[in-house]
């Protein structure tokens, strides 16, 4: 089991839940859209942290299930208030997260890389 | 849990991201689709371009309809035709005169001689003088551009003088007709056409038709360039059927009481005028 092949995991859980919400009828209200487009953003960077994290072999398993839940609730929750105090928090938390989600898969785009160059044939044998 | 899923037994964290990415995946798609349903439910407060876009498919819906209508309604002539020639003798009667009240109403092609009108806005160009505005200038030099009100002038002016049958820009007109500028455009039957020049065909006496149109104090006289109406004898003219839909939503044929009552009242009305006001 390698990064490459262990990657693989992760996608295909999000093409699953992808297809499972997209292909059911279910809709919310407008009014709460671009909050859930900020939540789904927040998820994404906690994956992004997440997966980054553990190549690196830091992974805790409770800061990702506790960062998922809070960043998403959280991230909803400024937009919110921002539009309350007419302040327009959904800039702050796209530039932060999506800031993040780069940095995150630059990262772990440059472990991948290093570990293929250091052992290429554990590489070919783990295929 | 990693008894259950394989990537568990190397590497725990991939477990929890898997089914953390099944989430995601799940708040992604749900917001997408959420967003696609906003964008087509809000043409309306849209861009523009999105505006632009469904105004396009609109239009080409329309024009579509209309060539359907026309096909419909010349095949639906046709089967009026062929009942005028072979049906029994009630029912040939009803299908003649049915054609004959087609033609009226414009629902039917017709062909004759006529006479050409064309507007165009005048060529006289003048440039704006100093110190004056925008929207002075505009006023000033309004009388040198055609408008819809030059239009109605010139068809009530036909219909005066016996036209049976008249387009403008090869839409025609009928009693549901409506003469309207929009910007540049002259909407006829609320289809846009070109504002200049205005081509208006007329079927009738073309001499006298021309002499109407062209007689001292008459129309032309109205346009401060006499250059802008051209009228033009014309051998034979062929005009389209008009085009739109010809719902009936309010009016309806008045019973024999009623019916009888208002006509009356349209004699009596018109008796007094001749008599009172000869």
């Amino acid at each position: 089991m390698t990064i490459r092949t262990g990657v693989l995991f992760p996608i295909v859980g999000g093409i699953i839940g992808f297809l499972g919400v997209y292909l059911s009828q279910y809709t919310i209200p407008e009014s709460l859209a671009s909050y859930l487009s900020l939540a789904a953003l927040a998820g994404l960077d906690s994956i992004c942290g997440g997966i980054r994290s553990g190549v690196e072999g830091k992974f805790q398993d409770n800061i990702l299930l506790t960062g998922f839940a809070i960043n998403t609730v959280l991230a909803a929750a400024l937009a919110y208030l921002g539009d309350r105090i007419g302040v327009n928090l959904h800039l702050a938390a796209v530039v932060l997260l999506g800031g993040r989600v780069f940095t995150n898969l630059s990262l772990i785009r440059r472990y991948w890389l290093s570990q293929r160059q250091a052992h290429p044939l554990k590489q070919e044998t783990a295929l | 849990m990693s008894v259950i899923l394989a990537p568990g037994r190397h590497r725990p964290w991939l477990t929890q991201i898997t089914l953390l990415s099944i989430i995601m995946g799940g708040l992604l798609a749900l917001s997408l689709k959420t967003q696609d349903r906003i964008r087509r439910d809000l043409v309306g407060h849209s861009s523009t371009a999105a505006m632009a876009e469904a105004y396009t498919k609109a239009s080409n819906e329309t024009q579509q309809l209309r060539k359907q209508v026309a096909q419909l309604r010349a095949q639906n002539q046709k089967y009026v035709a062929d009942i005028a020639d072979e049906g029994n003798r009630s029912t040939k009667a009803i299908a003649e005169e049915l054609q004959k009240v087609n033609v009226l109403a414009g629902l039917t092609p017709v062909t004759g001689p006529g006479v050409i009108v064309t507007l165009r806005d005048s060529k006289k160009t003048t440039t704006k003088p100093v110190g004056i505005t925008d929207a002075a200038w505009q006023e000033a030099t309004a009388e040198y551009l055609i408008h819809d009100a030059n239009i109605r002038d010139v068809i009530n002016e036909l219909k005066n003088a016996g036209a049976e049958a008249i387009s403008i820009n090869d839409q025609r007109v009928v009693g549901s007709t409506a003469i309207r500028c929009v910007g540049n455009n002259v909407h006829v039957n609320a289809v846009p056409t070109a504002g200049s020049p205005v081509i208006i065909k007329a079927i009738g006496d073309p001499d006298l038709i021309q002499s109407g149109l062209l007689m001292r104090g008459g129309i032309k006289e109205h346009f401060v360039d006499p250059e802008m109406i051209a009228v033009d004898k014309a051998e034979t003219l062929t005009l389209p059927a008009f085009s739109g839909a010809t719902p009936l939503r309010f009016a309806k044929p008045a019973g024999d009481v009623k019916g009888e009552q208002a006509q009356r009242q349209s004699e009596e009305a018109s008796k007094a005028m001749t008599g009172g006001a000869p």
